[in-house]
This record gives C-alpha cells, structure tokens and sequence, in this order.
C-alpha cells in the first residue's frame, strides 16, 4: 500500500474493523457456547472443577502447600493464571483455519478473526474467575488477594503471553497444518510446567535454573506475589510474559504481512 | 469508480506460475453492466475476488472510492453451518452495517424459506442455501455486484423471480459478471472485457467482446 494515511482514514479503519470484531464475538459465543446446552457452564465450573480434584489429591498425600494454608487457594491462583495464557493461545490457534466460511465476505479480515477469540477468551475467563471467587466466598475458603492490582497485573501478563501464542499460532496454522497439533503437546507440557502445583523457589536448584525462563511460569508468579502478604520471589523475571507475548504475536503479524497476498482468503 | 494500478497477480501451481493479471491499468467504467470473457483457467474469478477484495493483488493497487461491492454471488460459502439462517443474516448485517429488520423481512419474503429461516443452515438443501445468499445480496443494494457464474436456483416461478429481481437491480447497480453462457451475458451485460494472457482488453459492446472470445476459443488446441 503506497503512500500515507490520514489519521481520519486510520481512524475509519479502526471503527470498520473493530465493528467486525464486535460482530464475530457474538457469532462466536453462539457458535462455541451455543449449541451445546453446557458450553458456557463449562467454561465456568472447569476451574471449580480442576481445583477440586488437585486439592483433593494433594490434600490425600497430607503435603502443605508450597504458600499459605489452603491448597483450594494455591491450586486457585495456580489455575486461574493458567487459564488467561491457555485459552486465547488455544482458542485463537484455528481461528483464522475453521473461519474459512465467513471470510469469503471482503470486509472480514483474516486477523479478524483471531481478535474476536482473543477478546471472548478475554471475556469468559473474568466471568470464569468472579464465578470462582464467588463460590470460594460462599464456601469460606481464603480468596482476598493482599494485592489485587498486582495480582491484575499477572493475570494480564498471562494475557498477553497467551494472545501472543494466539496470533503466532494462527497465522502459523494457515501454512503449517499441523501446527495446532504440535501447540496441543506444548500446551500439554505446560500444565505441568506453569507452576500451577509449584513455585519455583521449592524447585531442585538445576530445574529451577532452567524453568525460571518459562515466561507462563513467571506469569503465574506474578499473580502469586500478588495474593500472598509476604511473598517475594527471588526468581522473577518480571518482563519475561510481556517480552514473549508480544515479540510472538510481533513474529505473526510480520510473517502474516509478507505472506497475505500470497496466502491471502480462501 | 474501481482503479487496477500496475496490477500483477501470479498463481503457483505444480505445473508452474500462471499469470493472472500483469502490470494491468485500467478502471472499470460505472453506469454500465460488464460481462468478463476469457477461456477457461484464464483466471475470470480471481479478477472478480481481486475486485470484491478477496483476494489482494501481488503488486499494484486496486482503489474503489467508497464503492460499495458485493462478495461473489454465486456460492453460498459465508454462511455457517450450525447458525441459524436467520443469526447468519445477523452476522452479515453488523458486518455492513444494516439494519437486521429490515434486511430480515425482505429476504423472509422473498428467499421463501418460511420456518426454516429458524433452523441451521447445515440442514438445509442446496437450493435453500442459494436462495438465502441470494436473497441476502439482493438486500444490501451494493452500487456494484459481482456475479460468478451464476446457477439459477429453484423452480421455474422462482427463476423468473430471480431474473426480475437482477433486472429490476440493474436500474441502480452495475454487474459484474462471469458466465460460460454468451446468451446470459448478452442479456445482462452492455459492455465486455476479455481477459487473456495477462492483460484485460475493454471493448464498447458485449458482442463485440464475444466475437473476440470466440476467435481465441478457435486458437484453442
């Protein structure tokens, strides 16, 4: 595209686009929560769900958490954290693959597409975590963070992270085909590796040396430091989610410039 | 006004590069309806998803002032299979910006869908699907529309429907339109391209367009 844009121009373009975004979200949230009755239940009671099951396992092995009393509450920041990364990088991987249908309207832009998951992931994961504070309140477990901006601060961390996973795997998966499938076995590894059972400091020093660099695992430190009074972790690296999320989605959208009018819409 | 500047569009295949447009100018005149020739694979659609924007150029540019074109009609592709004909229409109205109400009851009248406008489009059979594009695109009263080939959907009465609704169109909008049937094209269309080679050649009147068609359909092994 040569020459310059006009700000007017630029800003045309962005009530266009962000109109089509806003129009993708609702089809979207029919598409995915619609049509199955529990869809949306689901995507609220998985983290009840999966901190049921951990606290009860861990709680069998008679261990104490790693950070205050309450395994519901560790597993609960653990998780949560988890899912801001997972969902976005997960949910945004195909967008732009099972989407093929609805881009054949012009204004619809491939990245479009990508945003609108991104933005409802955003969405059903606040609603996911007020749903879970609201049942760990009724319950009386422990649930008032020490710092609810830092913990916000995390939680946003993981966001970017996982948006930025999001937008690479997308555009990847429109010339990789079995991309997602790769990114479905990280994912996989990374249940494991986000610290959502762990933190770093009760690491083997190797492991600890080595996983310190996973920027999901720094995310969710974040999030902790931010919960528990007192906690300091001396293995924080702070821009690490930040740092990989946007030089990722930065590596996307490069690859997807060059490429678009080659790949261009199907 | 639709403007190709230095417009280069290449395709690879197996076989090796086929050559679409190369370093084409032109503009596409308004106010008439434009019937697009060529021989097969020279790459007819593609010129139409370039226009509609569907696809972008390799090099050069393509300018519409403000335009406002329709996707290729002809397929029934945009909508989505587990949606409702009538949340599909949602989707396609907030996208351009229409009015759901009114785009609803016209294409409720006229795409003769009745109940089924309530129930997913994957249950629909083909000819539904089409009636519902077409109905779709024939409520958003684009300035220009494109037509790829177009296959006549239903029975006779709804052909006839049809063929009144794209005439009446034709007092307001142009077309655009792609056909292997020189009858459909000199019915609809007053002025012709061919495109062969690479280039696009404009000619003043269809027949004129056809003849030259039909000269390079002669040349063809």
């Amino acid at each position: 595209m040569a020459g310059s844009i006009s700000g007017a121009e630029l800003k045309r373009g962005f009530a266009l686009q962000s109109r089509i975004v806003g129009a993708l979200v609702l089809r979207e949230m029919r598409t995915r929560f619609g049509e199955r009755r529990f869809g949306y239940a689901w995507a609220l009671l998985e983290p009840l769900v999966q901190i049921g099951i951990l606290s009860g396992m861990f709680f069998l092995t008679g261990a104490r958490p790693p950070l205050g009393n309450s395994f519901e509450t560790f597993f609960l920041t653990g998780f949560i954290a988890f899912t801001f990364f997972r969902d976005p990088a997960v949910q945004a991987t195909n967008s732009i693959t099972a989407n093929r249908a609805l881009l054949s309207f012009p204004p619809v832009r491939n990245m479009d597409t990508v945003w609108a998951r991104i933005v409802l992931e955003v969405v059903t994961n606040v609603a996911a975590l007020c749903f879970v504070v609201l049942i760990f309140i009724v319950l009386e477990i422990p649930v008032a963070p020490n710092d609810p901006l830092r913990v916000a601060f995390g939680l946003l961390s993981m966001t970017v992270l996982g948006a930025g996973f999001g937008i690479f795997n997308a555009i990847l998966s429109t010339f990789v085909r079995s991309w997602a499938m790769f990114f479905g076995w990280f994912m996989r590894i990374q249940y494991f590796t986000t610290g959502i059972f762990f933190i770093p400091e009760s690491l083997p020093p190797l492991a600890a040396h080595y996983l310190k660099w996973n920027p999901s695992l720094q995310g969710t430190v974040i999030v902790r430091e931010g919960f528990y009074n007192g906690y300091k972790s001396t293995l924080l690296i702070e821009y690490l989610p930040f740092a990989a999320g946007i030089s990722l989605a930065l590596l996307g959208l490069v690859i997807e410039r060059l490429y678009r009018r080659r790949v261009s819409k199907l | 006004m639709i403007r190709f500047e230095n417009v280069t569009k290449r395709y690879r295949l197996k076989s090796g590069v086929k050559t679409i447009l190369e370093n084409a100018s032109f503009e596409i005149p308004r106010g008439r309806s434009l019937g697009v020739l060529g021989v097969n694979g020279a790459g007819k659609s593609t010129l139409l998803r370039l226009v509609s924007g569907n696809e972008l150029p390799d090099r050069g540019r393509i300018s519409r002032d403000g335009v406002s074109i329709s996707w290729p009609l002809g397929f029934a592709g945009s909508f989505h299979g587990s949606l409702s004909g009538r949340d599909n229409l949602k989707f396609a109205c907030r996208v351009y910006s229409r009015d759901v109400a009114t785009v609803t009851d016209f294409v409720q009248s006229f795409a003769e869908l009745g109940a089924h406008l309530d129930e997913p489009v994957n249950t629909y059979s083909s000819g539904m699907k089409a009636r519902l594009a077409f109905g779709l695109s024939m409520a958003f009263n684009f300035d220009v529309y494109l037509v790829d080939e177009i296959t006549a959907v239903g029975d006779a009465r709804f052909k006839a429907k049809c063929a009144a609704m794209f005439t009446d169109k034709l007092e307001k909008s142009d077309i655009i339109m792609v056909s292997h049937s020189m009858a459909t094209l000199a019915e609809y269309c007053s002025v012709g391209c061919v495109l062969s080679d690479g280039r696009l050649e404009f000619y003043d009147s269809i027949d004129d367009a056809i003849a030259v068609y039909n000269s390079l359909m002669k040349d063809q092994p």
